[in-house]
């Protein structure tokens, strides 16, 4: 039992990391750009397919910084294409990136076809870990998104281009009359929003089974994620994805993968009622 | 205003009628159409209005739907019971999700309603001892004996006249709250919900009542739509059914009532077309939302009625 629930932590803390990935995608889009892109499980998806595609044909590893630079460059192209006129509305653009997710989903339906596949683990050794055989490449999951998440942060806080970032984030109109070029910190973005849950994807790939609206489950999750830790809030998003990963990964232990997010949803649903900006949130 | 009476006069002939001419492919179209209708205009009380965008719509039909067809199998209930239970049901979930969902503003309304229905999909999914899980459950709906006539759901004239008769009911419901105080108090939500507060009204219960009258017709639709066709599955609570219903309303023309029912008649026409077609069709959907949230915005009787004022 208690071996279990030790599992359950260390898979809680993983799938946390992953889930961090693609809730700071999420959070940086909103805090930047104002935009909620409901189309971002599916950037998840898509690293997710590649990823399988790759460990197919090629090699798993060129997934990893290949997926990232081909669905950050599809999101690049669709901030500018479809959602730069209407980014002042938040409701529309929500609801034009629902109308995005359905068409990528389709287009995954028809590319990569419909049924669910699994990935082999990229490296195949077990080490033995309370009983249990526990993959080596869930450590080295960890490992990666820390480092990505590391990176992230000097980018935000120790580059000129991540301060404009957070100067459009803090005041857009201020930023503008600053001379910041407000549409290249956006476009650039909206590239790393949608890179970071690619690279969540391809790290998720060989754990979880790749499937073309596996980007739905993703984007509850991280949907739940960034409310909880205040939605355009980055510190937050990170501290609430490891604590909801933890939650759904010891709830998981005893029930099912439905029953966890039923609880991170009525974690949520307490969060809102005492806090409604969320956790971390400034209200 | 005599024309327009009339106007509706002659429709409500046109559809009586309708039931007995078509063929019996667009009688089973008709009879959906009316059913999706009850839905787009409990949907549009609740958007067109109130302005509260709700992204997951469809759990109270789908609550609607599983409530109706469980208490028909379970408990051997007769249709209509099956119906009001299915309606008491969504309207005990609506009051609950609402209450958490409507003290959230903006673009958090739209997300928390997202999560709340895709969580619920899931739980459908599974379920599968209660719900069937991606199938769904088929049912027999037993005949009613009423004075001396035997009604069955299984006649589909009758399938259509009931279709019919709970779409007018629902019409004229949402039509008298809609030009009553409170739905002007509704529609003061819409414009300017700081206003709203600063002359008195209570905007948190007012959405909450809104909410709740939606999802009564959403359950309604839901329950009426599984009794009439005996089945109910897992695509009921799905975000499909929830964008559909956005898009047969803003297509048709939010906050008209008339609007919604052209758009749900429109595109239910088309979406039916399009499935038997490819299975791909989900892509038509998408594009739709963006075109229509892009550049059509007014929707069609909206713009009619532009044109007309004119």
């Amino acid at each position: 039992m208690l071996e279990q629930l030790a599992i359950g932590i260390l898979n809680g803390f993983i799938w946390g990391m992953i889930a961090a990935l693609i809730s700071i995608g999420l959070t940086l889009t909103f805090g930047v750009l104002r935009i909620v892109n409901c189309a971002h499980g599916e950037f998840y998806m898509l690293g997710a397919l590649i990823a399988w595609l790759f460990s197919l044909k090629y090699n798993f590893w060129i997934a990893l910084p290949v997926a990232p630079v081909i669905v950050g460059f599809i999101g690049i192209v669709i901030e500018r294409m479809i959602l730069r006129p209407i980014e002042d509305d938040p409701t529309t653009t929500l609801i034009v990136t629902v109308g995005i997710m359905l068409i990528i989903q389709q287009f995954a339906l028809i590319v990569f076809g419909g049924s669910p596949q699994r990935v082999n683990l990229p490296i195949p050794d077990l080490i033995q870990l309370f009983g249990y055989n526990y993959p080596v490449y869930r450590f080295v999951v960890a490992a990666i998104a820390g480092v990505v998440l590391i990176l992230l942060w000097i980018f935000l806080y120790k580059t000129d281009l991540g301060m404009l970032a957070r100067a459009s984030q803090a005041d857009r109109e201020l930023a503008l009359m600053m001379g910041v070029d407000v549409n290249r910190v956006y476009m650039l973005t909206f590239g790393i929003g949608a890179a970071l849950p690619a690279l969540a994807g391809v790290l998720a790939a060989p754990i979880v089974t790749v499937f073309f609206l596996m980007g739905i489950d993703a984007l509850t999750l991280a949907f739940i994620v960034t409310i909880v830790g205040g939605l355009g809030n980055v510190k937050g998003t990170l501290l609430a994805a490891i604590l909801i990963g933890e939650v759904e990964g010891i709830v998981s232990v005893f029930t099912s993968p439905v029953i966890a997010r039923v609880v991170s949803l009525l974690i949520l649903c307490i969060v809102l009622a005492i806090k409604p900006t969320g956790i971390w949130g400034e209200s | 205003m005599n024309s327009k009476q009339l106007a509706v006069g002659i429709m409500i002939l046109i559809v009586i009628a309708a039931g007995v001419v078509v063929p019996p492919y667009i009688r089973y179209l008709l009879t959906e159409i009316f059913i999706f209708a009850i839905f787009a205009i409990a949907f549009d009380l609740l958007f067109g209005y109130t302005g509260l965008l709700s992204l997951g719509q469809s759990m109270f039909f789908g609550i609607g739907a599983y409530g109706a067809a469980l208490s028909l199998i379970h408990f051997n209930v007769d249709v209509f019971t099956a119906i009001i239970v299915g309606v008491i049901v969504g309207t005990v979930l609506s009051a609950g999700i609402g209450a958490i969902c409507v003290r959230m503003k903006g673009v958090f309304f739209l997300i928390l309603t997202l999560i709340f229905s895709i969580i619920l999909y899931l739980i459908s999914l599974d379920f599968v001892w209660l719900t069937g899980g991606d199938d769904g459950i088929n049912f027999e709906r037993p005949e009613l004996n009423l004075f001396l006539f035997k009604l069955s759901f299984y006649d589909e004239y009758f399938r259509y006249y009931f279709a019919l008769l709970m779409f007018f009911i629902t019409l004229l419901i949402v039509y008298r709250i809609s030009n009553s105080p409170t739905g002007l108090a509704f529609k003061a939500v819409r414009e300017n919900e700081e206003l709203a507060e600063a002359l008195g009204y209570n905007v948190y219960i007012l959405k909450l009542k809104s909410f709740i009258i939606a999802g009564i017709f959403s359950s309604l639709a839901g329950a009426v739509y599984s009794i009439s066709f005996g089945y109910a599955n897992a695509e009921f609570l799905s975000m499909d059914l929830s964008l559909r219903v956005i898009i047969w309303t803003i297509f048709g023309g939010a906050g008209t009532l008339v609007g919604p029912i052209i758009g749900t008649g429109i595109l239910t026409y088309v979406f039916d077309i399009v499935s038997s077609l490819t299975p791909n069709h989900p892509i038509i959907l998408g594009v739709l939302l963006i075109i229509v949230m892009i550049r059509f915005k007014r929707g069609v009787y909206g713009i009619l009625q532009y044109k007309l004022s004119k």
